[in-house]
């Protein structure tokens, strides 16, 4: 028996029907105690990481590989905060030179750089509900390294400061842009074309990036400049880096938080987002261009760093829970102090010596994760 | 019949393969309909399509007499709701946050929730029955009462129209019970619940309509007793059945296998 | 590609993103200006040119670096820092050596430092970490133009005078005309002429060492996997002595890979390559034992020279060690008879 498909009146939504009476089958059975709520829980992370990222900045500034004495360094910082009302006549011109145009931009490039990596990191675990996922796996740190490696081999990079960070941050978005175009079809990127297209190409970049190495190494001074670029470094870090990734990573970390709810419903699979409002294909976009341009930026003046990424939002998320909401933010200040941290042993462990900041972060990160893995194990779902 | 949502002349094509084809159906408000069919007959397609997730092919879906295509999605979000089979729940929201998440197209990204969220939440998740599990991981949960939780979702929407892929699939009898129960009183307040299911007993005794899907088409669409014939039900899926009568009345169908033809 | 561009207009989300950005860059472009030099302007510099530019003699002088860069030097220099080690050579060649304040790691291996003995005696400040450079306060720093811009610009944002000396010589000259602009940097540009001077005799001394009229000698030059074709410093010197240099009679350029296949080919007469201190003996055998490198002309006649690095491989006024033995190897003077 058909339907008869009546007169289809013009009228608005509907309002929602009222609200069902809140004790019409009363609890079928009683809610037991439950484990102290997240709420707390991230207050407290927050309560505690806040200020040791204070505490860490302020340890960046104050040690380096000359002495500088901790009462010096605040009246440095603040006499050029605060012109009018503290003095600098007293500041001996070595020291002002010293934290201000040296130690102060490589902590704050440290801090951007970890904060912005752990973000991206947690967005692309979020976007591809992948555990392993980090900030190059749609390709882009492949793209910053090859335009690095492009810059070193044919003589730009020792011809300008800037030419290596623009490069690198070009590269990065190239090779989003061509990823994307990869993937997309018919205005839809299905999420497991994405990954396999940005590992291919990663791949490709990366061995292209090997070659020209290889090509390189002749001129072994340039050779050599490029490894250590790969292994991720700190050094020489001036106000110019700063200025260069800071915008990029404030605006995208600002740019992910109006979009944390959406991927908290993203990764309940693409239909139930859709289902519940959520507009798809210009949400997952807008979070891989902003993973994009953090992992870009951060690389542009930071090298290779790896491992912040992958590892700072898992620890992050043992103790905040996946809501983005909070994840996002906690993953910043966390990876912010944790990269300070790792910069500082790297310049102190054995002065004037500086070890890689790539090797120190996966040095000190990996065992951290696995300690606390370990003490987490018990509540983990395994 | 009023419809609230329809599909008309709807046609789906994906991977070189129509999936439905020549689709003419509507939902009534306060009904309960079941949709039913062999497996691949295209019963989650032709809900996917409904709510508006996925594009047509051909023909169009109507909302309230207005095509879907000219609403915004959080609109569509906050009339139609489409809860999946299976959701991957993998990470460890709790219960409470991911019935939340139905909350979502009614208000803006940095609001806070209000009170009116908190209520709905919380009627959500008694009337799924799974108040007691609400500050648990969802991760730690059975496959089941996953299940509860992604109807509490739907249910926290508030949307008047629930469109339900399987339900019932990996639910025990109790709760498979309570689900049909819950769609039959829902139906009662006014709202329409489209539910795509296995279980043709449940379709006789709970669904308002039912329509039989067949490789994509629709077979037919009516009162249960109608359409759940064992002639149609023997073309379609392939088994004999029989009626029964339980003591309060209420009918059952028994499957048999088909004899095989002879030659 | 034209489907990705294609986008549904307005894009908001992608839209206030890109502006955001934009402004944001901006705006701090413009907080920036408080807080240190910015280089950004300057992306592509004047390029290539081998060598300097100066003004005159008085002071204050400028001079040009290698990535274009204008220097102004005010005064004699008498805390001077080097930051590359073939810079090193030309400071110590031409200012006293208790005037350098810093050198590179180089100068202090002992295998290949021409300066061990200054370095050794005087303890100059091996010249990485920025901030112990600015605490020497030196008057002036002199970097290598071939390594990355972020040394001197670090430096220069502090307020030192850094100077990119051009590092990549390929010819004889150009390593002279450093050694005046070395001097003429330092204010020791007495001392540096008399370097250059004696910089020429050498050259001048051993071309005479060949005598007229016979077949200039095929030499190879031999660096591993790679050989020096034409466009290098070793082809200049080969040049200078009056031989040839067989990688550039084969059309090789620059400092380019090789195979010993091309080796056997060229057959050259001598060849020429570089050993760890105390190592020549071992390099040698190790050069003999190659099947391919046995049957060259070069290694029948015994005609393998094997120099130490410290000899092979500077580009600097001790290019003389390498002009010298190799002059004296291939050309050597005969025997003087009766007295």
């Amino acid at each position: 028996m058909k339907i008869n498909l009546s007169q289809i009146h013009e009228s608005p939504i509907s309002p929602a029907v009222p609200p069902l009476p809140a004790a019409m089958a009363g609890l079928r059975r009683p809610a037991p105690a439950g484990r102290p709520h997240f709420r707390l829980r991230r207050m407290a992370f927050l309560l505690i990481v806040t200020p040791l990222l204070f505490l860490a900045a302020v340890g960046g500034i104050v040690a380096g590989s000359t002495h500088v004495d901790w009462s010096v360094a605040l009246h440095v910082i603040g006499a050029r905060l605060f012109p009018f009302w503290i003095d600098r006549a007293s500041i001996e011109k070595a020291d002002d030179v010293i934290i201000w145009l040296i130690r102060t931009p490589r902590v704050l490039v440290a801090a951007l750089v970890g904060g912005g990596l752990a973000v991206a990191g947690a967005l692309m675990q979020g976007f591809f509900r992948n555990p392993l996922a980090e900030s190059n796996t749609v390709g882009v740190g492949s793209g910053a390294v090859l335009g690095a490696m492009i810059v070193f081999s044919t003589g730009l990079a020792s011809k300008s400061a800037i030419a290596l960070p623009i490069a690198a941050f070009l590269g990065a978005l190239l090779a989003l842009i061509t990823v994307y175009a990869l993937a997309t079809r018919g205005g839809v990127t299905p999420v497991s074309m994405l990954l396999l297209t940005g590992i291919a190409l990663s791949a490709l970049l990366i061995s292209i990036s090997s070659l020209l190495l290889t090509l390189t190494v002749a001129n072994w001074e340039v050779a050599e400049e490029m490894i250590f670029w790969m292994s991720g470094g700190l050094d020489k870090r001036t106000w110019t880096h700063v200025w260069i990734c800071a915008p990029f990573v404030l605006f995208a970390f600002a740019a992910s938080l109006y979009y944390a709810r959406d991927l908290d419903l993203l990764m309940q699979g693409e239909d139930t987002a859709a289902s519940l409002g959520v507009d798809v294909e210009s949400t997952k976009r807008a979070i891989i261009v902003i993973s994009a341009l953090i992992t870009g930026s951060a690389i542009a003046v930071a090298g290779a760093v790896g491992f912040v990424g992958l590892v700072v939002p898992h620890i992050v998320r043992l103790f905040v829970g996946p809501s983005h909401r909070s994840l996002l933010p906690s993953s910043a200040v966390a990876g912010a102090a944790f990269v300070i941290i790792c910069d500082l042993l790297a310049r102190t462990i054995h002065p004037p010596t500086e070890i890689r900041l790539g090797v120190v972060t996966a040095a000190f990160g990996a065992p951290f994760f696995l300690f606390i893995l370990v003490r987490k194990y018990r509540e983990l779902n395994v | 019949m009023r419809s609230v949502l329809s599909a008309e002349g709807l046609g789906l094509r994906r991977t070189n393969r129509w999936i439905l084809q020549n689709f003419t159906i509507g939902l009534g408000p306060g009904t309960v309909l079941a949709i039913v069919g062999p497996n691949g007959s295209g019963k989650s397609s032709l809900l996917r399509c409904m709510a508006g997730l996925w594009p047509l092919t051909e023909g169009r879906i109507v909302l309230e007499g207005r095509d879907l295509r000219e609403i915004s999605r959080p609109q569509v979000a906050c009339a139609v709701t489409y809860v999946p089979q299976e959701a991957k729940l993998e990470f460890e929201f709790t219960v409470r946050e991911i019935v939340s998440m139905g909350r979502y197209s009614h208000r803006g990204r940095f609001a806070h929730e209000t009170s009116d969220d908190r209520t709905a939440v919380q009627d959500a998740l008694i009337r799924a029955d799974v108040a007691y599990l609400a500050e648990r991981p969802v991760t730690h949960l059975s496959g089941g009462e996953r299940q509860r939780v992604l109807i509490a979702r739907s249910l926290a929407t508030r949307s008047r129209i629930l469109l339900l892929d399987e339900p019932t699939a990996s639910l025990d009898v109790e709760h498979g019970l309570d689900i049909l129960e819950l769609c039959r009183s829902l139906a009662d307040e006014g709202r329409t619940v489209a539910i795509a299911t296995h279980d043709l007993n449940g379709a006789y005794r709970f669904a308002d309509r039912v329509a039989l899907l067949d490789s994509g088409r629709l077979m037919g669409v009516g009162a249960p007793s109608d359409i759940l014939t064992s002639g149609n039900i023997e073309r379609a899926f392939h088994v004999r059945s029989e009626t029964g009568s339980s003591g309060d009345g209420s009918p059952f169908l028994i499957f048999h296998r088909l004899k095989p033809e002879v030659q | 590609m034209s489907r990705f561009l294609r986008y549904r207009y307005p894009n908001t989300p992608a839209a206030l993103i890109l502006g955001g950005v934009a402004v944001l860059a901006f705006g701090l472009h413009l907080v920036q200006a408080h807080t240190g030099r910015f280089e950004g302007t300057r992306l592509i510099s004047a390029s290539g040119q081998a060598g300097f530019s100066t003004s005159g003699e008085e002071y204050p002088r400028t001079a040009i670096d290698s990535a274009g860069y204008a220097v102004t030097v005010a005064r004699p220099a008498h805390r001077i820092a080097s930051h590359y080690w073939s810079v090193d050579e030309y400071v110590y060649s031409v200012a006293p050596p208790e005037d350098v304040v810093a050198v590179s790691s180089t100068s202090y291996e002992r295998s290949t430092s021409n300066v061990y003995n200054w370095v050794e005696k005087f303890h100059p400040v091996v010249a990485e970490d920025p901030e112990i450079l600015i605490r020497l306060n030196p008057d002036l720093v002199l970097d290598g133009g071939e390594g990355s811009a972020d040394f001197s610009d670090i430096l220069r944002n502090a307020g030192l005078p850094v100077f990119r000396v051009f590092t990549k010589f390929t010819t004889l000259d150009q390593v002279g005309r450093t050694i005046l602009l070395t001097g003429y940097l330092t204010g020791h540009d007495a001392d540096a002429n008399g370097e250059y001077n004696e910089f020429q005799a050498v050259i001048d001394r051993a071309a005479a060492r060949k005598p007229k009229g016979t077949a200039p000698a095929r030499i190879l030059g031999y660096g591993g996997r790679y050989s020096y074709g034409d466009r290098t410093l070793f082809h200049d010197i080969v040049r200078a002595i009056g031989a040839v240099n067989v990688g550039a009679e084969h059309g090789l350029h620059g400092y380019d890979a090789i195979s010993n296949e091309q080796i056997l080919r060229w057959d050259p007469e001598w060849i020429v390559t570089g050993s760890a201190k105390g190592k020549s003996a071992e390099t040698l055998q190790r050069l003999l034992d190659d099947p391919a490198i046995q049957l060259t002309t070069a290694a029948r006649k015994g005609q393998i020279l094997v120099f130490e690095n410290h000899v092979f491989l500077p580009m600097s006024p001790f290019t003389v060690l390498l002009i010298d033995a190799l002059s004296e190897s291939i050309y050597p003077a005969p025997p003087r008879s009766g007295i």
